[in-house]
């Protein structure tokens, strides 16, 4: 059965990726309503139709965007709700939305990672902190550079519910975003966070200077290795090979993502502590502390991760993580 | 307390023939409807599916259970294909009626009342004890030593605003009737439910099945009509309050692991018949699942339910009707032997929960993860109001489940017989680490397990399972969690060592023999599912990561983060 949407879309986070959401999905002809707790930018985007913080490189907003600081606001006008925060903040934010949403609201998040200590993907978060059971997922290689250059991306709309992946592409779909559907949830959410870890495994082989014959088996292995990750979590093996998974490990790396980046400073023989201590919080950090502890938890064959974390800590160098990878016990592909 | 006088189940008679009606009009009209939209439900496939079937289980012999003749559903596939729509929807109607006929039970509140009085009395015949005064004093006993706990004032609370689905796990057929005798126990009002046909054929058995709530289900017969019939009659059943027991499992579990593979297509019936209270506004339009979990220290049908499990040669078998239930005297020793024995069996009613999985308190209302009271009416808003979706309804349904198994987990009450077990056969794992399954049962029977290694892996289980109970993840019987080692041990052993055919263990002055190792895999099963390897495992591993930090840390480099 096909639900119409009939209110406007809210989307939560006005940061990079929640204002370009916003702005494409405004594009396509409907009304889109941006949470933010920032006063002054709620006011900027009300007032003036930008967002210079996070999104300078935008002159003018899509006029059919508009901006809330209140969730009660954004609740009872939109059916449909769209999450693009880090995972970091996610369950604070969610909790208090709780307090306003209802069953006939449906929530797609946008955000990459599982939370610490919990392990809990994003949409049992939600689950955990909401009434709502109309849930999904946006994830995949989509880049808010090349979507503001209106060059083609793609994405995937995960959901067990086909109304949520019916809806959220009725929002999204537009010339410049092919939006492909997966039942498989939790599997392209787990795939998408694994990406992260394995992309700070690719950054530390660049790092390294290895060469291209080392890159393609790591490319291959961590598909492989996320494919398990993804089935610990109690998702299917080869979404690892999808959008979410093999496409979001490629476009980091292609498209110079941040972990890229940390994992050739890791090559350089610092730590996950002294990054932090640089930078703050970074979602791949935990990605890798969280993944390292589901894989003995559950009995996960995952040694590109536990090398990763490994080095990350300060346990190994980075030759003897490449050693350490190089004389495990030889197997089947 | 009051006895629950006011159920819905009382009035049964009164409405029999128009429930009948009602439910045959039903599904005559869906079917009907089917076959208009879809070549594959026209109504010649759905009546020639039904004589083919019909006709294949009759060839391997029929019964006096059976409603009509080989002879009939051959005559039929062969005129089904010249006759007209009339003919067909006349065929159809026909055979709806007389199924939900068969179907229907005949519940009668006096004799219920007399049934669950005598009761008691009237197993005890069966079972050929002594004196009458003795079967009383024994059975007063056994009334006594059934532990009924968990959250009885909430589910009596939810019996007058709602209609209430008891969904009890399952691992013998005096379950059913254990239940019926435990909510009359608990003055909870009594649920119909659907029982195997084939437990009616006892003339005693079926006296009791009948007045104590039960319908018949013939699980022979499988085409699409029949279930049609079951489903239909479930749900109208629910739509009009009749409070239900399902298993949710489908049928005994034969591993007696805590049932996680549940048959949504009954559960999902609750959501179903929500849904048209509400479109058709109905006064108490409300559905409550009541997680049921049944802990018995020793199974009737143990034996051959575990064997069932283990075969490989052809899988196993999805109806049993010649095991231990079917044998009088098994079910005579072994009801004897339990008494003898104080082998409590635990019954625990977990939390309520609605058709969609949620938490219900007692005033009926249905609350979200944070205790915060919600309007599930809006679950089923389709642009703005109340409709059925049935892919949506689905996955609702299959989160109901989820809910269901959580609570079946959290509710399990372990007891020594399944808690020394899985300490047994633990060691028989560790001590033939190579042999696949199969194998290790052949070579275990007669193996001794010395006193000391059990005491010493017996308390590191119990400090597992303390964890889990502080985590609300399960629940222990009081001498599991208080016991002295030693003394768990021994009952545990000397319940095991009751009843089945060849004793499970033995107990020996400087240890535990195995006897039925096919047994203690079976009881073990019973703590499998609650991650207790892995808890083990990362306490390993945890240690083992201590240890390289002190070793970098005698090294003299920078401590690394605690993973």
């Amino acid at each position: 059965m096909s639900e119409s949407l009939r209110n406007k879309v809210g989307v939560i986070g006005a940061g990079r990726w929640g204002t370009t959401l916003a702005h494409i999905i405004a594009t396509g002809g409907l009304d889109t309503l941006v949470y933010s707790e920032n006063a002054e930018l709620v006011a900027n985007i009300n007032a003036h139709r930008v967002n210079k913080a996070h999104l300078p490189e935008l002159d003018l907003l899509h006029e059919r965007v508009t901006a809330t600081a209140t969730l009660e606001d954004l609740t009872a006008n939109c059916d449909l709700l769209l999450i693009a925060v880090s995972v970091h903040r996610m369950r604070a934010i969610v909790r208090r939305l709780g307090d306003t949403l209802d069953g006939s609201h449906s929530i797609v998040h946008a955000v990459r990672g599982l939370e610490a200590e919990t392990f809990a993907t994003p949409s049992r978060i939600v689950a955990e902190e909401t009434c709502v059971r109309k849930i999904g997922a946006l994830l995949g290689p989509a880049l808010v550079d090349e979507l503001l250059a209106e060059r083609p991306n793609a994405a995937v709309i995960a959901s067990r519910f086909p109304s949520v992946i019916a809806l959220a592409r009725k929002a999204l779909v537009n010339p410049v975003m092919r939006v492909y559907s997966n039942p498989d949830l939790v599997g392209v959410e787990a795939a998408a966070a694994a990406s992260n870890v394995m992309a700070l495994a690719l950054g530390v082989v660049a790092g390294l200077s290895l060469g291209p014959a080392t890159y393609a088996v790591l490319v291959t292995r961590s598909v492989a290795e996320m494919s398990r990750l993804c089935a610990a979590l109690g998702g299917q093996a080869t979404t690892a090979f999808g959008l979410a998974g093999l496409g979001d490990l490629l476009v980091l790396r292609e498209g110079g993502g941040q972990e890229v980046e940390i994992g050739k400073r890791l090559a350089a023989g610092e730590t996950a502590a002294s990054i932090i201590e640089e930078l703050g919080p970074i979602d791949a950090f935990d990605a890798v502390k969280t993944f390292n502890e589901l894989s003995i938890r559950r009995g996960v064959d995952a040694e590109i991760t536990r090398a990763v974390h490994d080095l990350a800590m300060g346990i190994v160098q980075p030759l003897e993580a490449v050693r350490r990878l190089m004389t495990l016990t030889q197997m089947k592909e | 307390m009051e006895r629950a006088k006011n159920a819905k189940l009382f009035d049964f008679m009164d409405e029999r023939d128009n429930l009948i009606r009602e439910v045959t009009d039903r599904v005559v009209e869906r079917m009907r409807r089917q076959a208009n939209l879809s070549e594959d439900k026209a109504l010649e496939y759905v009546l020639n599916e039904a004589a083919y079937l019909e006709m294949r289980r009759l060839m391997s012999g029929s019964s006096k259970m059976d409603t009509r003749p080989y002879s009939y559903w051959h005559q039929l596939a062969r005129r089904v294909g010249k006759a007209t729509q009339a003919e067909k929807t006349q065929v159809l109607r026909e055979l709806v009626g007389e199924y939900t006929e068969d179907v229907a039970g005949k519940f009668t509140p006096q004799v219920f009342w007399f049934a669950t009085r005598v009761l008691p009395v009237g197993l005890s015949a069966l079972f050929n004890a002594q004196s009458v005064d003795s079967l009383f004093r024994n059975f007063r006993q056994l009334g006594e030593r059934i532990v009924i706990e968990g959250a009885l004032d909430r589910v009596r609370s939810l019996s007058v605003r709602g209609t209430l689905i008891v969904v009890p796990t399952h691992s013998s057929n005096l379950d059913s009737i254990l239940v019926g005798w435990a909510l009359e126990e608990s003055r909870l009002p009594p649920v119909t439910y659907g029982a195997g046909k084939n437990l009616f054929t006892n003339k005693l058995l079926s006296f009791f099945m009948h007045n104590l709530g039960a319908y018949k289900v013939d699980r022979r017969i499988t085409h699409g009509i029949y279930k049609e019939v079951l489903k239909a009659y479930s749900q109208v059943l629910l739509e009009r309050g009749y409070h239900q027991l399902f298993f949710p499992g489908g049928t005994r579990c034969r591993s007696n692991v805590v049932e996680h593979h549940l048959k949504l297509g009954l559960l999902g019936t609750a959501l179903t018949a929500y849904t048209q209270n509400v479109i058709n506004k109905r006064p108490h339009p409300k559905i409550f699942i009541v997680p049921l979990t049944i802990n018995n220290q020793l199974v009737l049908e143990g034996e051959t339910l575990i064997s069932e499990h283990l075969r490989i040669d052809g899988g196993a078998r999805y109806i049993i009707e010649d095991d231990e239930f079917s044998d009088l005297s098994k079910i005579a020793l072994f009801t004897m032997n339990t008494m003898n024995l104080e082998s409590t069996p635990h019954l625990r009613f977990g939390d309520p929960l609605d058709p969609f999985g949620n938490l219900v308190n007692a005033e009926g209302e249905s609350l979200d993860p944070r205790g915060r009271v919600i309007d599930i009416e809006r679950y089923l808003w389709v642009d703005g109001e109340p409709r059925p979706d049935p892919a949506r309804d689905a996955e609702y349904t299959r989160q109901c489940g989820d809910a269901v198994v959580k609570a079946f987990r959290q509710h399990t009450v372990i007891l020594s017989t399944a808690f020394l077990s899985f300490v047994l056969f633990r060691y028989l794992q560790g001590l033939y680490p190579d042999l696949d399954l199969y194998r290790l049962l052949r070579v275990s029977k007669g193996e001794l397990i010395p006193f000391e290694v059990l005491y010493h892996r017996a308390e590191q289980l119990r400090a597992i399972l303390t964890k889990l109970v502080e985590q609300n993840k399960v629940h222990l019987a009081p001498e599991v969690a208080e016991a002295p080692i030693p003394e768990l041990v021994e009952r545990g052993a000397r319940v095991l060592g009751a009843y089945h055919t060849v004793k499970v263990v033995e107990l020996r002055t400087n240890g535990i023999e195995i006897g039925n190792p096919n047994l203690v895999f079976f009881y073990a099963n019973r703590l499998a599912g609650y991650g207790i390897e892995a808890m083990a495992e990362v306490e390993a591993q945890r240690l083992d990561v201590e240890a390289q930090h002190l070793e970098v840390e005698a090294q003299g480099i920078d401590a690394p983060e605690q993973p």
